[in-house]
């Protein structure tokens, strides 16, 4: 490995952005970049020093490598300053400094200061084409928020060490998912590197989505130190309550996300249940005297208004259609409809299953399953990659859904199913019992199976059933992405100043 | 006369396979339905899958668990179930046979036995580590009562993690320290299915397979299981365990949810269970019921030679000891102990320090300011191993201790220090501040922020300096009773075994 060296000529205009909120007056300075760099990194050490708190010494840590610090950075810095004077304490940050950096191609990056407008960080769903129910958040949420209010977009450098801006292609990722140019969509393109860093000072910073490990430890140093009110969508806490319905990896993800919850000022969660989520881990904070975030709750949208398309619903003739959407894997219990099916298929019931939806860990007993039964000609679909006009299509033209999942945060396809006033057959747990229970679902035990068979077989046989139910979702107060997204600004950004 | 061989011990093999076949299907019935009627016509496969067909799913787990010799997990229970429910429990009964008959074929079936209406308790990671860490002194204190007063059996897991089968001679003497009565000894390699019992877990349990099973016995099976719980740190800092303890935690607590009760050991790790009780119960589930049995700290006694030995290996002439004890992870804050240290050096003040404990994940910054020190000639100690007897003495030869952790379920060296009469500085919140100050004021000890350096060296100051509130801590540390455990042991049995608080 080449030992790092920062990058003169970007190091001062680092040093030089920042200086203005690090020092009372900013000195003059050489011509020359490489002489400038070394004055001002003189008078900012001495301030930074004489300064207890560790805000500051933050931002400069951020100016001198390009990268955000974690906790035991700024400590070890901190303390090394403590113990040294003068010249020698800018040695010794220098020395320090050069001995954290983890990626030196990042030192070569110029630093844009953010101190008027909050700080939205959508790293995942600006680099990638994949679209779950956080990326249907974000890509729902952003673009509203866009005609309202500024802010600076955010994702993370490759070595996953500081935030940048984005570049046109992840822009449109985020802004105009569905409105772009056939020609950009499905490329990971990469913009001009290096891309240029964003340092929040003191200002919202909200983080829409589930970090990965690599950088969850420096947004939590974020959290803690910076200045800057830390806000959170709160999805779920699904891998710590249900460990065994989630991957090894995910669990991992969601523990090292902890970190950062602890040191986040909002959490915003998507619905009463998962905020109770939240509140008991703020509760298992308290023993370390943190007071951990607030927990504030923000539903997504529902009713008529939560539709996924513009589409209206077309009746479908033929037998009965029922429609199961979500990512197939045991957490969303797909098996215990299938087994619904099969039993009432052999009871002599005609209708067909249609399973749609992405991603996911198919359990193998599912699948085995699964083609047993196609293979003896039972009338089941699966389609993954489904567009959100071909998901308006297929579920409207059900004669109701299945949503059996074990847990979740929300139940955005209960929500979908129901704004296109088809009845769901949902569980009767957490969120998903309160989105469907009084508005046009039927709530059941996802582990019971003979309950699961009974209402299903109600669902297929009971007209007068699936027309009350459908009376009943067409009435729900409707609340749409635009009403989200204004809470949202109202309770995280606004909340946090 | 090789063919012959064959015939004849084919016909062997057949005749021990079904005879274990037999064997197994009538350990179901006596234990489910103890002179019940024989079966019809002596048919135990439809007999057993009557006993399934009755749906009790602790019925379905006891069946498995017995013909597989192997707990089955929430997975295999819902399988069962299923095919159950759509080709009848005749079919579930069928197939195990074929997967016992098959194993019993190859030779390979473990000699199965019930346990019924026993308590079990599970020590399988204390009987097999040689360190003894804050949990294993709990379990060793704890069981070593329980199993001289109670009619308990201690178990491990069988194979990898399958099921339970009874301690080793040498798993007995590490866990009590003592040899067991051979009466009381069962074979090791008899898989153990419990029946109607309390199955109590007094140590942490991490390893995935052990999770796992334990998950389907304490959701279906009619054991009830129990639990100590100690903390549920590495998900509340998560960042300060080492890597896959995070995931492995998440299991862990999977399989709690089921179970019926957690005695906690103090109020920050009640916090922290009740915390996570309260998300799993947003979840539709009602998880466990918690009881705070607060643990209890008794001294060992040193002999003078102890004093001596341990004085001569840990203490300068004219310098105070200052005395830390824990492992070298991150979490325990040794880097803000050096750093404090040098701080009062520079002042001029005298003492030298120990840190005692062992090393650990990330201990790389611990091990190079220790290096630093020591080239610059600071009176700096690490000791990665000291005896049982000199730890002891060094807690009552030390000045003070200093125990500034960020995160402890119990702070056990906040709590030992008291309990030689030494005072502490410990961190002014969570356990460490329970255990200094139960009512509410400082007894024997000093709170600083674990977090502010200058807050651990100004506690240090005061009691390097000030002899008169030097005078009054020790005072009152030689006066804190810490509880006892007998009283412990007695009231986290009655809770776990009997619900009693």
């Amino acid at each position: 490995m080449t030992a790092p060296v920062i990058d003169r000529p970007a190091l001062w205009q680092r040093l030089h952005t920042v200086a203005p909120v690090l020092l009372e007056t900013v000195p003059a300075t050489d011509d020359d970049p490489f002489a400038a760099a070394g004055q001002l990194l003189d008078a900012v050490v001495r301030s930074v020093a004489e300064d207890p708190g560790n805000g500051r010494l933050w931002l400069l840590l951020i100016a001198l490598n390009g990268e955000f610090p974690t906790h035991d950075d700024l400590m070890d810095v901190r303390r090394a300053l403590e113990l040294h004077q003068g010249a020698i304490a800018q040695h010794v940050l220098l020395d320090r400094c050069l001995a954290m950096i983890a990626a030196p191609e990042d030192t070569v990056a110029e630093l844009d200061l953010i101190t008027d407008r909050p700080v939205i960080d959508v790293d995942f769903s600006a680099r990638n084409e994949l679209m779950t129910g956080i990326q249907r958040v974000v890509r729902h949420t952003v673009p509203r928020w866009l005609e309202h209010h500024e802010f600076v977009l955010t994702a993370w450098t490759t070595s996953r060490t500081a935030m940048r801006r984005l570049d046109p292609p992840e822009m449109q990722r985020v802004v105009s998912f569905h409105d772009r140019a056939d020609g950009s969509r499905g490329k990971q393109v990469e913009g001009s590197r290096p891309h240029r860093l964003v340092a929040p000072w003191h200002v919202p910073v909200i983080l829409t989505e589930v970090p990965e490990p690599g950088h969850a430890e420096r947004l939590a140093a974020l959290g803690q130190h910076s200045g800057s009110p830390l806000g959170l969508i709160g999805y779920d806490c699904i891998p710590v309550v249900s460990a065994d319905l989630v991957t090894q990896h995910d669990q991992e993800k969601f523990i090292a996300y902890l970190d950062v919850v602890k040191f986040a000022s909002t959490v915003a969660c998507i619905s009463e249940p998962s905020a109770e989520e939240f509140a008991g881990f703020v509760d298992m904070v308290h023993p370390q005297a943190l007071p951990g975030p607030r927990v504030v709750v923000c539903p997504l949208p529902t009713g008529a208004a939560a539709a996924p398309g513009g589409l209206p619903p077309v009746a479908a003739n033929g037998p009965a259609r029922v429609v199961c959407v979500g990512s197939i894997d045991r957490r969303k219990n797909q098996i215990m409809v299938l087994e619904a099916a099969e039993r009432l298929w052999r009871e002599g019931h005609m209708f067909s299953l249609h399973f749609l939806g992405s991603g996911g860990l198919p359990p193998a007993d599912f699948t085995e399953w699964l083609e047993q039964l196609v293979a003896s000609d039972r009338p089941i679909t699966v389609a993954s990659e489904v567009s959100d006009d071909d998901l308006t299509r297929a579920v409207g033209a059900a004669r109701f859904t299945a949503f059996l999942s074990l847990h979740e945060g929300f139940g955005l396809p209960v929500a979908e199913s129901l704004a296109l006033g088809v009845p769901v057959l949902a569980s009767n747990i957490g969120s998903v019992r309160s989105l469907a229970d009084g508005h046009g679902g039927l709530v059941v035990d996802p582990n019971d199976a003979d309950a699961v068979t009974t209402q299903m077989r109600r669902l297929l046989t009971d007209d007068a059933l699936i027309d009350e139910l459908r009376t009943l979702a067409r009435a729900q107060p409707s609340r749409s992405w635009a009403d989200y997204a204004a809470d949202l600004w109202r309770l995280v950004v606004d909340g946090a100043v | 006369m090789g063919r012959l061989a064959d015939a004849a011990e084919r016909q062997r093999r057949q005749l021990t396979t079904s005879s274990i076949a037999a064997a197994r299907l009538r350990m179901i019935i006596e234990t489910v339905q103890p002179g019940g009627a024989p079966a019809a016509n002596g048919d135990l496969a439809a007999s057993v899958a009557d006993l399934i067909a009755g749906g009790d799913p602790a019925v379905l787990w006891f069946a498995l668990a017995v013909l597989r010799a192997e707990f089955p997990d929430v997975a295999a229970i819902e399988d069962a179930q299923r095919l159950a429910r759509l080709d009848g429990p005749a079919t579930v009964v069928r197939r195990e046979l074929a997967g016992l008959r098959a194993a019993a074929w190859r030779g390979s079936v473990p000699r199965v036995r019930v346990l019924s209406e026993a308590v079990t308790v599970d020590v399988s990671h204390t009987a097999n580590v040689d360190f003894v860490s804050g949990i294993q002194r709990v379990v060793g204190e704890t069981v070593r009562r329980w199993v001289a007063e109670h009619d308990t059996t201690l178990v491990g897991w069988a194979d990898e993690y399958v099921a339970f089968r009874a301690l080793t001679g040498d798993e007995y003497r590490r866990v009590l320290g003592t040899a067991p009565d051979p009466r009381s000894m069962v074979r090791a390699c008899e898989v153990l299915i419990p029946w109607r019992g309390v199955h109590v877990l007094p140590e942490l349990a991490v390893e995935r397979e052990r999770t796992r099973h334990l998950a389907g016995l304490a959701r279906f099976a009619n054991t009830r299981v129990t639990a100590i719980g100690h903390d549920c740190i590495p998900m509340t800092s998560g960042v300060t365990v080492t890597p896959g303890m995070t995931s492995n935690f998440s299991m862990f607590l999977a399989a709690m949810r089921y179970t019926d009760r957690i005695a906690v050991t103090s109020h920050a790790s009640a916090a922290e269970f009740t915390g996570w009780r309260r998300m799993v119960r947003a979840v539709g589930l009602r998880g466990p019921d918690l009881a705070e049995v607060g643990l209890p700290v008794q001294a060992a006694p040193s002999t003078a030679e102890d004093l001596a030995e341990t004085k001569q290996r840990l203490c300068l002439a004219g310098a105070p000891l200052v005395l830390v004890v824990g492992s070298h992870e991150p979490r325990k804050n040794h880097l803000a102990v050096l750093h404090a240290c040098e701080l009062l050096w520079r002042e001029g003040l005298r003492f030298n320090i120990a840190l005692v404990g062992s090393g650990s994940w990330k201990a790389e910054p611990f091990r190079a300011k220790v290096a630093e020190g020591q080239a610059a000639n600071r009176p700096l100690d690490s000791i990665t191993a000291l005896p049982d007897e000199q730890l002891w003495a060094a807690y009552r030869l030390a000045h003070f201790v200093l125990f500034p952790s960020l995160n402890e379920g119990f702070g056990l060296p906040a709590a030992e220090a008291l309990a030689c009469g030494t005072p502490v500085i410990t961190s002014r919140f969570g356990s460490m501040e329970q255990i200094v100050a139960p009512d509410g004021n400082p007894l024997g000890g000093l709170l600083v922020d674990p977090r502010d350096d200058r807050s651990i060296a100004d506690a240090m100051r005061t009691l390097l300096t000030d002899d008169e509130a030097y005078a009054r801590l020790r005072e009152q540390a030689r006066a804190r009773d810490l509880g006892s455990w007998d009283s412990y042991a007695a009231a986290a049995w009655a809770y776990l075994t009997l619900g009693e608080t």
